[in-house]
């Protein structure tokens, strides 16, 4: 019947789906497949860790009436483990317990869809949230303070949202203060995916904008090929923008 | 039986079989080129051979939390396939059985009323579906 775990399309991004209904099951495959997406589907949270290391997993979409283990434990048991707590994740709710789902928001998932499944409705909170960690790891990061004097670095507990960047300098948006002169560099899966290594950045200024604060940066020690990379990458960044 | 039919005519406004949710599933079966009406009918069916031997076990045994789980369970099926009429009887019944257990006071001819609905608007609406099935 296809409710087994199947071999990952290594073409498609993976969607694993956990409910102990065979009908929803079946019904969520359908959607994903139109989607496009690699459906992989298992009925007891048992299956979930397997399922995760055998597949890169794009969103899990996760029941949270389950016998046993519900789908809060596991939801929580996900949260803990650090290979796959950035993995989006989504509820699906057969009632309308608010409280679950505002228990399953406040751990971590990012949405709920309500059953029975309507394959509109689906489609369109899958879409949004397959989109979501690749976005979020484009444009948010933590940083590590270099600290000059004793060679050891701390990790900057910052949520930062990059807003533009140049050849020289970049601005970001953070959620904390950022003293003039800091020098830190970053673990941005931004510049790993240029290919450059922990970028050092110097805070030129930092002002308050609403509840955030948008920081600008000076750009220090780069090669003349990773700024290329950034001069290619501004302009694909201000092309998407514009579109 | 006349207190059932009194009972089920409470549900008459909605449709045994929503025929706008078969149209959409076998739409997207042809998009992906699977028979999803009929794959999804049988995973049902099969649900609905344990339901109708479990519910009056399970009522007989006052096993009301393992009540609750099934109807739960079969509710989103019969949602899926646009049994509207069986997928509210589900709700009303799990929402029942959930108020009762928790005020530890079971009404046992709503129960029974529950029950004896459900199993038979269950028999009539696996016909109904697996003549959908055939016909598309």
């Amino acid at each position: 019947m296809g409710i087994e775990p199947k071999e990952a399309n290594s073409n498609k991004k993976n969607i694993i789906v956990l409910d102990d209904n065979k009908n929803d099951l079946l019904m969520a495959k359908f959607v994903i497949l139109r989607m496009g997406f690699n459906p992989l589907l298992i009925e007891k949270s048992s299956q979930l860790i397997d399922t995760l290391q055998l597949h890169k997993t794009s969103l899990i979409v996760l029941d949270i009436d389950m016998p046993g283990l519900s789908g809060l434990d596991v939801l929580k048991k996900i949260k803990k483990v650090d290979s796959y707590k950035n993995i989006p994740i989504v509820m699906l709710t057969g009632n309308s317990d608010i409280g679950s789902v505002k228990a399953a928001i406040s751990t971590g998932a990012l949405d709920y869809i309500v059953k029975p499944i309507d394959p509109l409705v689906f489609e369109s909170k899958v879409k949004k949230l397959v989109g979501f960690q690749e976005d979020e790891s484009k444009n948010s990061w933590v940083e590590y303070q270099i600290q000059k004097v004793t060679h050891s670095e701390f990790k900057l507990g910052l949520s930062v949202t990059l807003i533009s960047i140049g050849e020289m300098s970049l601005t970001l948006k953070s959620n904390q203060p950022l003293a003039k002169g800091l020098t830190f560099s970053s673990d941005s899966e931004l510049f790993k995916s240029l290919e450059i290594a922990q970028p050092v950045l110097k805070v030129d200024s930092c002002e308050v904008q609403g509840d955030c604060y948008w920081v600008k940066c000076s750009l220090i020690g780069l090669s003349e090929a990773d700024l290329k990379k950034i001069r290619l990458y501004s302009q694909l960044l201000i092309s998407k923008k514009m579109a | 039986m006349t207190e059932m039919m009194s009972f089920f005519q409470q549900y008459q406004d909605h449709l045994s079989l929503d025929e706008s949710k078969i149209q959409q599933l076998v739409e997207l079966g042809e998009e992906i080129g699977e028979d999803v009406l009929g794959q999804l009918t049988d995973v049902h069916v099969q649900a609905t051979d344990e339901l109708v031997r479990e519910l009056p076990i399970l009522y007989q045994q006052q096993r009301f939390d393992e009540l609750v789980r099934v109807a739960h369970k079969f509710k989103s099926s019969c949602g899926n396939l646009g049994l509207t009429k069986l997928h509210y009887l589900c709700a009303d019944f799990e929402k029942e059985l959930s108020r009762f257990i928790k005020i530890k006071s079971f009404d046992r001819r709503v129960i029974q009323n529950f029950v004896d609905c459900i199993t038979y608007e269950v028999k009539s609406t696996t016909q109904q579906l697996q003549s959908r099935k055939k016909a598309s």
